[in-house]
């Protein structure tokens, strides 16, 4: 029963055919298989080497500025730091304050601190009241401007000034200084380097200008005996 | 000349044995696009691959030579971070422009005035301007004004005694 099935289904017409028939089948399955997988993988690695020739390029391009830096910027950085420091920069305004109020002819009558606040998340800052007195308002003038070019770099809050009696000028100004602490990671390798713009190395030039504290310097020692109390 | 024995039931039919010849045909020229095709995206595949890791090596090498600058790269890292934080700072409110107000008006005022007390506030400049008569009032306000200075100039108050004179409290906004 079967085999007469089998006979009348396989004729010999089907038989010439089957062969070829199968080996185009397979062949066909097996090109879609190729072509679909091979485009997917190459299509991947090919992304794989699109990216990595990006990164390469900034790489590269980063090692060239890198090289090509300007030093004397990068002699600034102890100047920069000063400018803007990590810590509290109210003694340093202080200082900067006396100084500069015997170089404008201000008396000063009483330096304050006080409201401390934030900037914003990464900027600290704290106001410093400074009392004094003036002959006129040249010198009241000159004291404060000289305030803008000092390091730490400050701000100028209000100023109210009155004519006593006597003639001379009474002040009253609050002087904002600041601080911020310091970045504490690098920018990943592959991201590019940023140099500095044009509006910022001209800052960094004023900023360079700015007068600097007076640092208090211990000179080196050499070791000492320790004498013995009880000779 | 041959003689097919056999019986003319089992041979196939001419049309079929025409079909067979095609598709013999199709197939080897299928088989061979096939092969062709798989090189093709094998040697496609090893070749990007092979760009690839010369590439991430060469990366490699440039990492290596960036971290030799580090110390470049934190100082400058270092600088905009400070330049950026003093722009910002630059930019928070002060009196500046007030304080530069307050130098040209006293550059520039007359003299039969004088400025008797001053409030500098960071959207404003308040002065308070003394003179023994009204004409010395005029001349300094005549001399303000000539000035280009201020956006806006008020009048506050207008006080007069006979023992102080004229007393003016005016607010001066750049």
């Amino acid at each position: 029963m079967l085999k007469s099935i089998y006979r009348r289904i396989y004729t010999p017409n089907v038989q010439i055919l089957v062969g070829p028939f199968t080996v185009i089948a397979v062949t066909a399955i097996l090109f879609i298989l190729v072509a679909k997988n091979g485009y997917l993988r190459i299509n991947k690695q090919l992304n794989v080497l699109k990216t990595t020739r990006a990164t390469e390029r900034i790489l590269e391009s980063k090692i060239n500025a890198l090289k090509e830096i300007n030093q004397n910027i990068l002699d600034k950085t102890d100047i920069t730091l000063i400018n803007l420091p990590n810590k509290n920069s109210g003694i340093l305004m202080f200082s900067q304050v006396k100084d500069l109020g015997v170089k404008s002819g201000i008396q000063i009558n009483d330096l304050e601190t006080g409201n401390l606040k934030k900037l914003n998340d990464d900027i600290s800052s704290i106001q410093i009241k400074v009392e004094g007195n003036s002959v006129d308002f040249a010198s009241l003038i000159n004291f404060l401007e000289g305030l803008n070019k000092v390091a730490p770099v400050a701000n100028i809050g209000n100023v109210k000034v009155s004519t006593i009696d006597s003639g001379v000028l009474e002040s009253v100004t609050e002087v904002n200084t600041f601080w911020s602490k310091l970045p504490t990671e690098l920018p990943p390798l592959t991201q590019p380097i940023k140099l500095l713009t044009q509006e910022e190395e001209i800052m960094l030039s004023q900023i360079s200008t700015n007068v600097l504290p007076n640092f208090a310097t211990l000179n080196q020692e050499e070791p000492k005996d320790r004498e013995n109390p009880f000779r | 000349m041959s003689i097919n024995l056999l019986p003319t039931e089992l041979r196939p039919k001419s049309y079929a044995l025409k079909l067979s010849v095609s598709l013999r045909k199709i197939a080897i020229i299928s088989t061979i696009v096939f092969l062709v095709v798989s090189t093709f995206l094998t040697a496609a595949y090893l070749l990007i691959g092979n760009r690839a890791n010369a590439s991430l090596k060469k990366q490699d090498d440039l990492k290596r030579q960036i971290k030799t600058y580090e110390d470049t790269e934190k100082k400058l890292v270092l600088i905009e971070d400070r330049l950026d934080k003093i722009k910002t700072i630059s930019k928070s409110e002060n009196v500046n422009d007030e304080l530069a107000m307050l130098k040209n008006v006293i550059i520039n005022s007359y003299s039969g005035a004088y400025i008797k007390d001053v409030e500098l506030k960071t959207d404003k400049a308040v002065v308070l301007v003394v003179a023994g008569s009204s004409l010395d009032i005029t001349n300094f306000f005549r001399s303000l004004l000539q000035n280009n200075e201020f956006s806006l100039v008020t009048l506050e108050q207008l006080k007069f005694s006979p023992s102080k004179g004229y007393e003016v409290e005016l607010s001066l906004v750049k």
